[in-house]
């Protein structure tokens, strides 16, 4: 740019000085005049001539007057050319000589008559003449003289201004030479550095050529017909063609595979024309390659676009990565492996635990039964012994179906309003036994700011503190273990700590505890018995409860364990929307005489159940597969209800249960209970899809029994006659029978009938826009406290499974749990069977 | 008829003359029958008096003339000029020279080289303005060059060789 502007100012300066020079130069070269001085000096000459003449004309008048007139004309011509030459111009401005000149001018005038008169004439005047010759000669001679110190001075001045006019010239040429210097300066360091960049540039060359050679990916340069321009040693080895035998050849047919030779043209084709690009410039693509061999491999490819001097050329990396890829797939394999292999422990895990938990059923169910009948104390004392060890093996099978369980992160929480003082102090007392058999003095101190109700998991909890007291009962003994329960500042939190003064655990080992299957010391261990997974169990519980774990202990002193859970406080009035779920078993119903019908192939179980029921004064028949089980439900019926095992050969419960409720009349509904081996909740949801109403996990007790009639309300209900039995055992769980019978005593059948005629209006409309409500999404207080205000109304009548379905309904409502999109449908139809009820129990 | 008759006698004279000097390229001029302007003096081959070439100013006027425009140092304004080419002059003399040296009435004198003397160079001028010049305004005859046709006619010693009041020119060898 620089180079280029100093040249064109060059350039110009040249052109004007070019002009102006030449311009000078054509001045001096033509001149404006002639020898002006020698004229002038020739006037005085001639006039002198003239004047000679005239005297010799005077001596020798008739011969010289021809000459006289000769000279005269000369002096003539010489005058007139004074006064009339341009050239002359510069000496007339002078006012001396413009006087000479015209004095000069009269003399002529003057004489011209005298010369061209008659040669008498002349002759006679010749006097006359010379006397005007003398006197012009005077102002010849101002002229000559003036004239020439005026050209002299006009002369300086010309040689002055051709002087400036060289010397402007000089200082002009200097310039140019200066700018010509400079551009040669320029010129040479642009030489200079072009010459470096060239030598970098060829440097760079060569080391890009070193590393295209050396590269262990082969480097290929294709042009836009797909011709090999460059084939680097690399792809020499990758690809087992030579250098010389790539060259010029044709990509697609020496890499390219057959298979892909096709997508390959038309993507080239398609670049080349439209100029879409899906590889090129993409990055790295993995493709497959063909070897001169013929063999397909696996490879990286990464291409790129450059422009060359004959146009755009591909420059393509490509990498072999067959062996990368075989590596991955061992990888894979390998994981894969891992993953079945982990998953058949998984499942061997879980298989185990059922086959095991259904013989300990028949085990422990069968020590039930004999429990009943009087035994001597040492029979009493023995089979306290197998109840014991019993349930001590149902423990860890259990802890290993939990960990199986919490692997597969399956551990279900539950919120259920429950005492907190009350539960740990029963699970302390159910552990004082062992204390004191071991020499320990056991403590509780629950703190009165920890309230009596709270909301949580008490199952969960039960476990978590059972097994943290029965592990510091383990490695305690004649010491002391005390159990602290405090609220943390007045929140939500309760902070449950187990102390012991035992052995203690060693800081290096006090991370390690709650992993699993870890026992610290096999001596103690093996004294102890245990299968290592109690903390394991204890610290995904709390985990999956949002709580904390924190093990703080000394060898030698003891351990703190502190259990940081929420568990919030709840009011009254909240805790009454949880009470359905956790119904008081205390007293143990007894001699309400249902038809029981239990569908088990598994004989032990048959029995143990059987006569578990008929201790509680059931009537029980039994069936040996599904298909039987449907038989009696159809032709033996009417029962109130059904024990169905889950796995039996031919058909099983699930479809068995399907069966009944196929052909089951709308108004009838029979309650059937699956039973299981399979203590998963994901597996409870399918039976209850399959129709079932509750699922009783084995080991079966008599208790469990009990809450699982109580779940279905039908401890209370009472068989009268066949005829009814149906009806009762159906509508039961819908009416309280026991209540609405009290409520009738109380006020009268009259009133009754007025009471549940109200009830039926006012819940009509409740119901109704409960539902719409539901409908719409709308969750706000007034529906909640119309919820309540309905399952009050239900309560009263004993609109049992309504008044429980609202209750769980506010309470879900107000812990903004998720609601079941079938939930209206369930409550309109539990209304209309409410209603009904109700219609005919007044009817009576 | 007295131009024809003059025609006619110069062709005897030049008849007579070829038969007289039966060699010798040279082509016979006419003797002057006026008063001779000018004289050709030196190498010529043609003459018509003493060893020189005259010529009256009727001669000049039957000869092939030129007229230019041009304006000149020593006149004001354009000036129309007419004369022989000195090229046809010299041709017509036979001047076989290098040089020629002119004078003037006035005693001046001046050397031209031939090689001036060019078609559409310098020229014997005997018109000034479509008149005869009077010795008074440098006449009778005034070798001018066409001043304004090139520069390098506007030099001194071009000025210099524009001689007026011409009555003599010598060729030198």
């Amino acid at each position: 740019m620089t180079f280029v502007a100093v040249l064109a100012l060059a350039l110009f300066a040249a052109f004007l000085l070019n002009g102006d020079i030449r311009r000078k130069i054509d001045a001096l070269a033509t001149a404006q005049s002639d020898s002006v001085q020698w004229s002038l000096a020739q006037a005085d000459v001639e006039l002198l001539a003239l004047n000679a003449e005239v005297l010799a004309a005077t001596l020798d008048p008739p011969a010289s007057l021809a000459q006289l007139r000769s000279r005269f004309d000369i002096f003539y011509s010489r005058a007139q050319t004074l006064i009339i030459s341009p050239q002359y111009a510069v000496l007339r401005e002078d006012p001396e000589v413009a006087a000479a000149l015209e004095h000069i001018d009269v003399f002529l005038t003057e004489a011209v008559p005298i010369i061209d008169g008659s040669d008498d004439a002349l002759g006679g005047a010749l006097s006359d003449l010379a006397a005007r010759t003398d006197q012009v000669r005077g102002h010849v001679r101002t002229v000559t003289l003036e004239g020439v110190s005026i050209l002299a001075e006009t002369a300086d001045t010309q040689r002055l201004a051709t002087a400036q006019t060289l010397s402007w010239v000089s200082a002009l040429t200097l310039g140019v030479v200066l700018i010509l210097v400079l551009m040669l300066l320029f010129l040479l360091r642009h030489f200079r550095r072009e010459r470096v960049i060239a030598k970098e540039q060829s440097l760079v060359q060569s080391r890009l050529a070193a590393v295209v050679s050396t590269s262990l990916d082969a480097v290929l340069v294709v042009d836009r017909q797909g011709r090999i321009m460059d084939f680097n040693g690399a792809a020499e080895r990758v690809f087992g063609y030579s250098r010389d035998e790539a060259i010029g050849g044709d990509l697609a047919k020496l890499i390219v595979p057959d298979h892909f030779r096709d997508a390959h043209r038309a993507g080239m084709t398609r670049y080349l024309t439209t100029g879409e690009k899906r590889v090129v410039g993409t990055g790295l693509v993995q493709l497959e390659a063909k070897r001169k061999s013929g063999e397909v491999f696996p490879v990286e490819l990464s291409i790129s676009t450059a422009e060359a001097d004959d146009g755009e050329i591909f420059v393509s990396f490509i990498r072999d990565i067959s062996a990368r890829v075989a590596a991955q797939e061992e990888l894979v394999k390998a994981r894969d492996d891992a993953v079945a292999g982990d998953r058949a422990k998984a499942e061997f895990i879980a298989v185990m635990s059922h086959e095991m938990r259904t013989p300990l059923n028949g085990m422990l169910g069968t020590l039930d039964l004999m429990d009943a009948y009087t035994r001597s104390a040492k029979e009493q004392e023995y089979l306290e012994i197998i109840r014991a060890s019993g349930r001590l093996l149902l423990h860890h099978v259990d802890n290993v179906l939990e960990l199986s369980r919490a692997e597969a992160r399956q551990i279900e929480t539950a919120k259920e309003v429950f005492d907190l003082p009350q539960l740990v102090r029963e699970l302390v007392e159910g552990q004082r036994g062992v204390a004191q058999h071991r020499g320990n003095t056991l403590h509780v101190s629950v703190s009165h700011g920890c309230g009596d109700r709270v909301l949580g998991d008490p199952m969960r909890l039960r476990q978590i503190l059972m097994n943290l007291v029965g592990n510091a009962t383990k490695f305690t003994r004649d010491g002391r273990i005390s159990v602290y329960v405090t609220r943390i500042e007045a929140g939500d939190e309760v902070e449950i700590k187990v102390v012991d003064t035992g052995i203690g655990i060693a800081p290096a080992d006090q991370e390690r505890v709650f992993e699993d299957f870890v026992t610290l010391d096999a001596t103690y261990s093996r004294e102890i018995g245990g299968t290592g997974l109690g903390l394991a169990i204890v610290k995904r519980f709390v985990e999956a409860l949002n709580g904390r774990i924190v093990l703080d202990s000394a060898l030698g002193q003891g351990s703190i364990f502190r259990v940081t859970l929420p568990l919030p406080n709840v009011t009254n009035t909240e805790a009454e929307y949880f009470e359905h779920s956790s119904a008081d078993f205390s007293k143990a119903a007894g001699g309400s005489g249902l038809r029981i019908l239990i569908v088990e192939d598994n004989r032990n179980n048959r029995v143990v159940l059987s006569d578990m029921l008929e201790l509680d004064g059931h009537s029980v028949e039994a069936a040996f597969d599904g298909k039987q089980g449907v038989e009696r439900v159809q032709n033996a019926g009417p029962y109130d209800l059904v024990f169905m095992d889950i796995s039996m050969p031919g058909m099983d419960g699930s479809e068995a249960t399907r069966t009944i409720r196929a052909f089951e009349a709308p108004d009838a509904h029979l309650p059937i209970v699956a039973v299981t081996a399979h203590a998963d909740p994901a597996e409870a949801d399918r039976f209850r899809a399959a129709g079932m109403d509750d699922v009783l996990v084995k080991p079966i007790s008599r208790t469990t029994l009990r809450q699982t009639l109580s779940r279905l309300c039908l401890e209370n209900s009472t068989v009268s006659d066949g005829k009814e039995r149906n009806r009762t055992s159906v509508t039961s769980s819908v009416l309280d029978f026991s209540q609405i019978q009290e409520l009738s005593h109380t006020l009268g059948r009259k009133k009754l009938t007025a009471l549940a005629q109200e009830f039926i209006q006012e819940t009509e409309s409740a119901i109704d826009q409960i539902c719409r409500h539901l409908y719409l999404g709308n969750t706000d207080t007034d529906l909640v406290s119309l919820i309540h205000h309905t399952a009050g109304s239900a309560a009263l009548v004993g609109a049992a499974a309504l008044r429980i379905e609202l209750q769980a309904l506010e309470a879900r409502l107000k812990t903004a749990l998720p609601l079941e999109v079938e939930l209206p449908k369930r409550l309109l139809s539990l209304w209309e069977q409410t209603k009904l009820c109700l219609l005919e129990y007044l009817k009576r | 008829m007295v131009s024809l008759f003059s025609n006619l006698r110069n062709f005897l004279g030049f008849f007579a003359m070829s038969c007289a000097i039966a060699t010798g390229p040279a082509a016979a001029l006419d003797a002057v029958t006026g008063t001779p302007i000018l004289t050709v003096t030196g190498d010529v081959q043609n003459t018509n008096a003493d060893g020189v070439a005259e010529f009256d100013f009727d001669m000049l006027g039957t000869l092939d003339a030129v007229t230019f425009e041009t304006s000149t140092i020593w006149t004001d304004g354009l000036q129309t000029f007419t004369g022989i080419e000195l090229d046809d002059l010299l041709t017509l003399v036979g001047a076989e020279g290098e040089t020629l040296k002119a004078f003037a009435v006035n005693d001046y004198a001046i050397e031209i080289p031939v090689s001036d003397a060019v078609d559409g160079g310098p020229i014997v001028a005997f018109l000034h303005n479509g008149e005869p010049m009077s010795l008074r305004n440098k006449g009778p005859l005034w070798i001018v060059y066409p001043y304004d046709s090139k520069s390098d006619y506007q030099s001194e010693l071009i000025y210099s060789r524009s001689i007026w009041q011409l009555n003599r020119i010598e060729v030198q060898r």
